[in-house]
């Protein structure tokens, strides 16, 4: 199985991450990825991203996969310390290495200089934490939830019909159009296409254009098929009132786990709106400020 | 009764004019004692207030000496003044006249001073030995006017620098605090935040009826406040300078100066000063305004350094720095996230509310194709993007853009492109970039505020530039993409390159602002200018073309 198709397929077992309902895990997904935006402090960045880790652990997903997320992670974090080593604007800073001196003619004019600063290395690991988070419980997501769970999820979260069955659509038809992509790519190969060792980039563009031809006009010729195929079996017909023939259920952990997200998640937002108006200058009571002290210390 | 009115107005009125003639002709006070033609002024060191200050053993300070006439007639005034042998006058202007007798320093000058009022005065730096014992010493002053002689002594306390230290100490720094020194616990303690000077304030300034002045150099940003004790029986001047240090090299801040500060000296452009009078036996909080201004000061951790001096001295009594934090509030990427978001909101809000006209006009064969396009995009440009970008950018940092834009904007725009040929209606686009989001979700769990901030922005912005250049409605443009040669369809090409280059350019440079203000990344603006105008413009542009040549090739495929 190539990495592409690892990304895509999801596990099946019996973990507490697996049974949890698809919509308890998009909204968890949605949860965490206001968290990151409200969250600021590298303590609390840090502990996020232990607990996301911990919990596609505990989803004792295959070794491959897990190698493929830690991956991931570690170049999404390694990018981010690289951008922020060279964009870092705060004090103090230090400059490790000189790439473009500010003397040099045109080049160090226009960018006035780009260094390697220290601090911005620290500083991009903690940002990346956002990232690595959002990285690892994504894929959590994918690779313990059944694309149909998630679909009927997205219904249920009041997606149009009509893109609920292009989604459909879309994703029944992803590994079709996966081996289509590559045995194209295999008669390009033998036609002598390699990518990565081209440098005419234009001819690159022609090949890509030759690539995407047959695998696009395969894609349109199915299409009418399963148009009639679809308006056949009513599709369309009275989409305000369908009915699905399975449906998701709450179940009394879904429903736990969805409160206590909640309550968690309006719990930190208010606490750092009331934090931010306060640091802001919007507005001070003396009443919060045990929350503001918690709010800096730990948001 | 209006004529008693009048003569009420008219009494009032001459009793102003009676009071301030009054104030004109009656002689202020004046210094001198009776019968002195001239009043002869000496502070050794020179102090706030008048009054006789603390020199310290081993420093510099400054003797103050003025002269004024107090008669109608001209007078010719003769001074001499003579130091102890430790305090050595320095750097004297050529009016003086120095001697050096077995133990002290002769200085004399003569000045004429022609009519009453008229005064001289100058400022003697003098240097003190650093042996000298503490305790009181005298200087001695003749002044001469028109023969007449006034003999004056002056006794000058001099400490040493640890018993001066001693006396003074700093006691607490508060930072920011109101314009009378006053803690204002709303704001965060330790941080200065700072005024954007930006085009957006100036306008916030005019419509609040604030003022068009530029804030961050006439005004202070924020106030400080030095709390300084005075143990000593007698009021002590005091000069009280603070300065932002950059923690590690101990250097000044640029941007951290007071207004105006091309008229002072070198030395005191980089800091705020205040010249207090402690009284003695108390304890006197001192405020000090603050200057800044965004993009000269960079955000961070710096050191606020507040120096003590005595007045017209050289001597620092104490030094004390403070960790501080800088901060900066950039309303730009803060304002294109919330515009993005009501356009986002807006958009899909109207959708929703004509969501069967807006699918109605979208065949069921149609759906199903932007469906299979948004799994051919999700599978030659997510999936590879998801490792390529994320290795590329470990390799190449920020610059990986160069090389993964000609796979990801080139390829992208070559299906949104030809999709859109084959569909040109409004509303294509949105679909095809719902599907590639929805499978993003679906498949790589890339679900959250900001990668449905970033997929839809570009999704409308395209959406929008195509409408206005023609190409989802009836224009020559679309005209020509749909029916001429393949030789004649290069200006309605160029046009549509430009359309989606001008999209995804904008739509670059909103997503740079989201990550900036939601995920606080930094990036230079002459990045964030080349990324927007090679990826954003360039590669997409080029992607656009070649969309052109797949669109009307796969026309050719059955497609009503």
């Amino acid at each position: 199985m190539s990495i592409a198709q690892r990304m895509i397929r999801p596990t099946v077992n019996a973990t507490f991450i697996h049974q949890l309902d698809a919509r308890v895990k998009i909204f968890l997904l949605l949860a965490t990825s206001v968290l990151v935006i409200f969250l600021d402090n590298p303590k609390s960045l840090l502990l996020l991203f232990v607990f996301v880790s911990a919990a596609a652990l505990s989803a004792r997903l295959p070794a491959k996969n897990l190698k493929i997320l830690a991956v991931l992670v570690l170049l999404a974090v390694w990018g981010t310390m690289f951008s922020q080593a060279l964009f870092y604007s705060k004090l103090p800073r230090t400059v490790l290495f000189v790439i473009i001196h500010p003397k040099w003619p045109v080049i160090g004019e226009l960018t006035g200089g780009l260094f390697v600063y220290k601090q911005g290395f620290t500083y991009g690991a903690v940002q990346a934490l956002r990232f690595a988070s959002m990285l690892t419980l994504g894929l959590l997501l994918s690779w313990t939830t059944q694309p149909r769970d998630l679909l009927l999820g997205l219904i249920h979260f009041k997606v149009p019909y009509e893109v609920s069955f292009m989604t459909v659509t879309a994703v029944r038809f992803l590994p079709l159009v996966m081996n289509e992509v590559r045995t194209v790519l295999t008669v390009q190969r033998l036609r002598g296409y390699r990518p990565l060792k081209s440098s005419n980039w234009i001819k690159l563009i022609r090949t890509s254009l030759y690539t995407l031809k047959p695998i696009l006009a395969n894609c349109l010729r199915r299409a009418g098929t399963l148009a009639v195929s679809a308006e056949s079996r009513g599709f369309r017909v009275n989409p305000e009132e369908r009915t699905y023939w399975r449906g998701l259920e709450y179940s009394y952990m879904d429903r736990g786990v969805l409160w206590g997200g909640t309550v968690f998640l309006v719990g930190i937002v208010a606490v750092k709106v009331v934090y931010l108006l306060y640091f802001n200058g919007v507005y001070y009571t003396p009443f919060l400020r045990e929350l503001y002290g918690l709010a800096k210390n730990w948001l | 009764m209006k004529t008693k009115r009048v003569w009420t107005g008219l009494l009032t009125f001459l009793f102003f004019i009676s009071f301030i003639l009054a104030g004109l002709i009656i002689p202020a006070e004046s210094p001198a004692q009776a019968g002195d033609p001239v009043a002869v002024k000496i502070q050794i060191p020179f102090s706030k207030g008048g009054k006789q200050g603390l020199a310290i053993a081993g420093s510099e300070i400054s003797a103050y000496i003025m002269v004024e006439n107090q008669t109608d007639e001209e007078q010719n005034v003769d001074m001499e003044i003579s130091l102890p042998k430790e305090f050595k006058p320095v750097d004297l202007s050529s009016s003086w006249k120095m001697t050096q007798t077995g133990d002290s320093y002769i200085l004399t000058t003569a000045c004429t001073l022609a009519v009453k009022y008229e005064n001289w005065f100058d400022l003697i730096p003098v240097r003190i030995s650093s042996d000298i014992p503490a305790g009181e010493y005298r200087v001695a002053a003749k002044v001469k006017s028109n023969g007449k002689e006034q003999k004056l002594e002056l006794p000058v306390k001099l400490a040493t620098r640890r018993e001066a230290a001693d006396f003074v100490k700093i006691s607490e720094i508060l930072l920011p605090t109101d314009e009378y020194g006053k803690v204002d616990p709303r704001y965060q303690r330790n941080t200065l935040a700072l005024k954007s000077s930006s085009s957006s304030n100036y306008y916030k300034r005019v419509i609040t009826g604030a003022g068009t002045e530029s804030t961050a150099a006439e005004h202070p940003i924020a106030h400080m406040a030095v709390k300084v004790a005075n143990k000593n029986a007698e009021a002590a001047s005091l000069l009280i300078t603070a300065q932002l240090l950059n923690p590690e090299t101990k250097k000044p801040v640029a941007g951290f100066r007071p207004p105006n500060a091309e008229n002072l000296s070198k030395d005191e452009q980089d800091r705020i000063y205040a010249m207090v009078k402690v009284p003695g036996k108390s304890e006197t909080l001192i405020p000090l305004p603050i200057y800044g201004e965004e993009g000269t000061i960079p955000t961070g951790k710096f050191t606020l350094r507040t120096t003590v001096k005595l007045l017209g001295s050289d001597a620092v009594l104490q030094v004390k720095d403070l960790p501080v934090q800088v901060v900066a509030r950039d309303f730009l990427p803060a304002v294109i996230t919330v515009s993005a978001f009501v356009l986002i909101a807006g958009t899909f809000g109207i959708i929703n509310f004509r969501k069967q006209a807006f699918f109605d006009r979208f065949k069921t064969r149609w759906l199903i194709v932007i469906a299979l396009f948004g799994t051919a995009t999700f599978v030659t440009v997510n999936i590879p993007g998801t490792i390529l970008w994320d290795l590329s950018h470990a390799i190449f940092g920020p610059f990986s853009f160069l090389i993964t834009g000609l796979f990801n904007e080139i390829i992208l725009y070559m299906l949104l492109v030809s999709l859109v040929l084959l569909i040109p209606q409004p509303g294509t686009v949105l679909l095809a970039t719902v599907m590639r989001m929805l499978l993003s979700g679906v498949i790589l769990g890339h679900f959250s505020p900001v990668t449905i901030m970033f997929y839809s922005t570009s999704g409308i912005l395209l959406e929008v530039m195509l409408f206005i250049f023609g190409i989802t409605r009836s224009s020559w443009v679309s005209r020509k993409l749909s029916q001429a040669g393949r030789a004649d369809i290069w200006p309605a090409a160029l046009v549509i390159s430009l359309g989606c280059g001008l999209a995804d350019a904008a739509s670059a440079f909103v997503n740079f602002q989201i990550t900036i203000f939601l995920y606080r990344l930094y990036y230079a603006d002459w990045y964030i200018l080349t990324y927007v105008l090679i990826d954003g413009f360039l590669y997409t542009a080029i992607g656009t073309v070649f969309g052109v040549l797949l669109g009307r090739q796969l026309k050719k495929v059955a497609i009503d």
